[in-house]
């Protein structure tokens, strides 16, 4: 087992070296497979990762740092009834607190990288900006095109029906 | 950066996009269908995406293997959209609106968690209809209100809709009569004069609280009488002399659910009276269940009875040939009330009659009614028989017959709020026993105390199990 000491390098999409501490990339369950499977003295080398550019990179592992006492994520509750938390803490809140395209690419790094916690945090933060919007408020904020016909945006308003006030 | 590569919300995958519409709250998925075209088709039929917004909403529905699984969309809709019902302001769109309404109560106190403390439903439930104005509408709108009542409570305009809003009220249970102002007619002397009145009681509705019309489905209104009178009635009881009501029908909803019957500590309840409320400790061991017992009948009951003075009685009902439907006066005069302690247990199983509900069987009852007054009132302690079964229309009713010195001589019958096992119990009419049209007649309500069943069955039963006809 390797000391929690021991550092390991990651090359970003964007060709950059960057050095972690091992503990810390082992927030990735990719990584830490990685690791797992490679003999001891491979780790050395640094391991490509060639979805997330650098900007992005260097963000995720600020996240895993900050993160890497956490208890490791327990089996996951799959139970359906499960009550899901939508509150997201202090740190994480400041940590998100990105422009939409940083925060939607931590996303996709969080789910390649397979960091759960990470891509619960960025889910839950998309899920925020939508909640309590009107359809055109979402359309602005995510800048989607409305592509509806006449015919079919009527049709929408009686499907929907059910959530308008009374 | 060239716009066209950065990440936008359409393009996540089906994963993530699920991910994220599951951290928002069910009336949203609306906003996001009516957003553009990919989200309405992610959305549209997405089974598991809304099984997930359902679950996380309220409670998870008990699984049973022989009904078909929810349809967790169009659920999720009707829910909300009678959330949204209920906390309108307009009053005819609400009295407009009780199928949808009474459906959507039902469906959630149905499929509630059993845990009064816990269930999401019910909590959903009390934060909408603990409201001045959700009371006035929708729990005050059954032909009760033709006189009692305040300005801004008056009968819904159909028969339906009066049965609708007398079952939610009963459900809901006697809370809201505590918003009624000074200014507002008591629904005591009202519905006294629907309980007492002889012309009510025949063999259509099987002299019970069920319909005329000999479907055996339950008339609300009736019932919506018989709780407002019994509540009435505890209530001034509780306040001048003992904590009668184990359970607490002013509280919004509380053991309406199906197996919501917890044993409370029989060291409190088998002396009945006096008994502060702080004894009300659940066991942890629950009712005999399983199949000899399916209604979770065997243990102890209390039982309230309350009558007029037979001269009353007399006078209210006899003194002119007023037919129905005319309503007769309201009734001012005070009636009586008695506790009573049932131990009962089940003593066979037959299959159902055509004229039942096919679930389960007919449940036969058989135990001892002691008194909690004088030991040396004649009517005070008698042996009880019964039959339990569900209805075609899938509620629990329950007919008793108590026998003194072998003797039939008041027969009642009555269904189960809130259905299979439920704490609140059975509310019902008690008659004689031969359906005398010259009465008496009254209301009565029984609910389960705890498992405990120890009469000796060779001093209440000295004749052994000979069986009554009880049709």
């Amino acid at each position: 087992m390797a000391a929690p000491e021991s550092t390991i390098m990651l090359t970003s999409s964007d060709g950059t070296d960057i050095s972690v501490e091992r503990q810390v990339a082992e927030r990735s369950i990719l990584i830490k497979n990685l690791l797992a499977d490679l003999p001891g003295e491979a780790t050395t080398e640094a391991i490509p990762i060639p979805n997330v550019n650098e900007p992005v990179l260097r963000k995720v592992i600020e996240w895993c740092d900050h993160h890497k006492k956490d208890p490791p994520a327990s089996a996951e509750d799959d139970s359906d009834s499960r009550k899901k938390s939508t509150d997201i803490d202090e740190w994480d809140q400041k940590f998100m607190q990105v422009d939409q395209e940083m925060l939607f690419e931590i996303i996709l790094a969080a789910n390649y990288l397979d960091i759960k916690a990470l891509l619960d945090v960025g889910c839950k933060t998309v899920a925020n900006m939508i909640k309590g919007k009107s359809p055109d408020e979402i359309r602005k904020t995510f800048n989607i095109q409305n592509d509806f016909t006449p015919e079919e945006e009527d049709q929408i308003r009686r499907e929907n029906e059910w959530a308008e006030d009374r | 950066m060239d716009p066209a590569s950065e990440p936008s919300l359409l393009d996540f995958c089906p994963e993530l996009l699920h991910n994220i519409i599951s951290y928002t709250n069910v009336p949203d998925c609306a906003a996001l269908a009516k957003s553009c075209t990919v989200l309405r088709n992610f959305l549209k039929d997405n089974r598991i995406l809304w099984k997930e917004m359902y679950l996380k909403t309220w409670d998870k529905p008990p699984q049973d293997p022989a009904k078909p699984e929810l349809d967790w969309e169009h659920e999720s809709q009707h829910l909300v959209n009678c959330q949204k019902l209920v906390a309108s302001q307009d009053d005819e769109l609400q009295r407009e609106s009780f199928p949808d309404i009474t459906t959507a109560v039902d469906h959630l106190l149905q499929t509630a968690d059993t845990d009064y403390g816990t269930s999401r439903n019910i909590a959903l439930l009390r934060e909408l209809f603990e409201d001045r104005h959700v009371a006035d509408v929708l729990l005050s709108s059954s032909s009760l209100y033709r006189i009692a009542g305040s300005e801004s409570q008056k009968p819904a305009s159909s028969p339906e809709a009066r049965q609708l809003s007398a079952k939610l009220k009963v459900l809901a249970g006697s809370f809201s009569d505590t918003y009624a102002t000074k200014s507002a007619y008591s629904t005591l002397p009202v519905a006294r004069s629907i309980v007492y009145d002889i012309r009510r009681y025949n063999r259509r509705n099987l002299w019970g609280p069920f319909l005329d019309d000999g479907s055996h489905d339950v008339d609300w209104e009736k019932m919506e009488a018989i709780m407002a009178d019994l509540a009435h009635n505890t209530r001034l009881f509780n306040d001048k002399v003992y904590n009668v009501t184990e359970i607490d029908w002013d509280e919004p909803f509380r053991g309406v659910t199906p197996g919501s019957y917890r044993s409370v500590e029989h060291a409190a309840s088998q002396d009945g009276l006096g008994q502060p409320r702080a004894s009300r400790m659940p066991r942890e061991i629950q009712g005999p269940t399983g199949d000899e017992d399916p209604y979770g009948i065997t243990g102890m009951w209390k039982r309230i009875v309350c009558f007029l003075d037979y001269n009353d009685f007399c006078a209210f009902n006899f003194t002119d040939a007023l037919p129905l439907p005319h309503a007769r006066a309201p009734v001012h005069k005070h009636e009586a009330i008695r506790l009573i302690n049932l131990q009962i247990r089940v003593t066979n199983l037959t299959p159902p009659g055509p004229n039942d509900g096919q679930d389960l069987p007919i449940a036969h009852v058989r135990g001892e009614s002691r008194s909690l007054h004088t030991s040396w009132d004649p009517n005070a302690n008698s042996q009880i028989r019964g039959t339990v079964r569900m209805t075609r229309e899938g509620e629990v009713r329950w007919t008793t017959v108590s026998i003194f010195h072998g003797e039939a001589r008041w027969r009642s019958e009555g269904v189960q709020v809130g259905g299979l096992k439920s704490a609140r119990g059975v509310l019902g009419t008690w008659f004689e026993k031969d359906y005398d049209d010259h009465g008496p007649c009254g209301p009565t309500a029984f609910w389960k105390l705890n498992d405990d069943y120890n009469i000796d069955e060779g001093r209440v039963f000295p004749h052994g199990n000979e069986e009554l006809e009880l049709e």
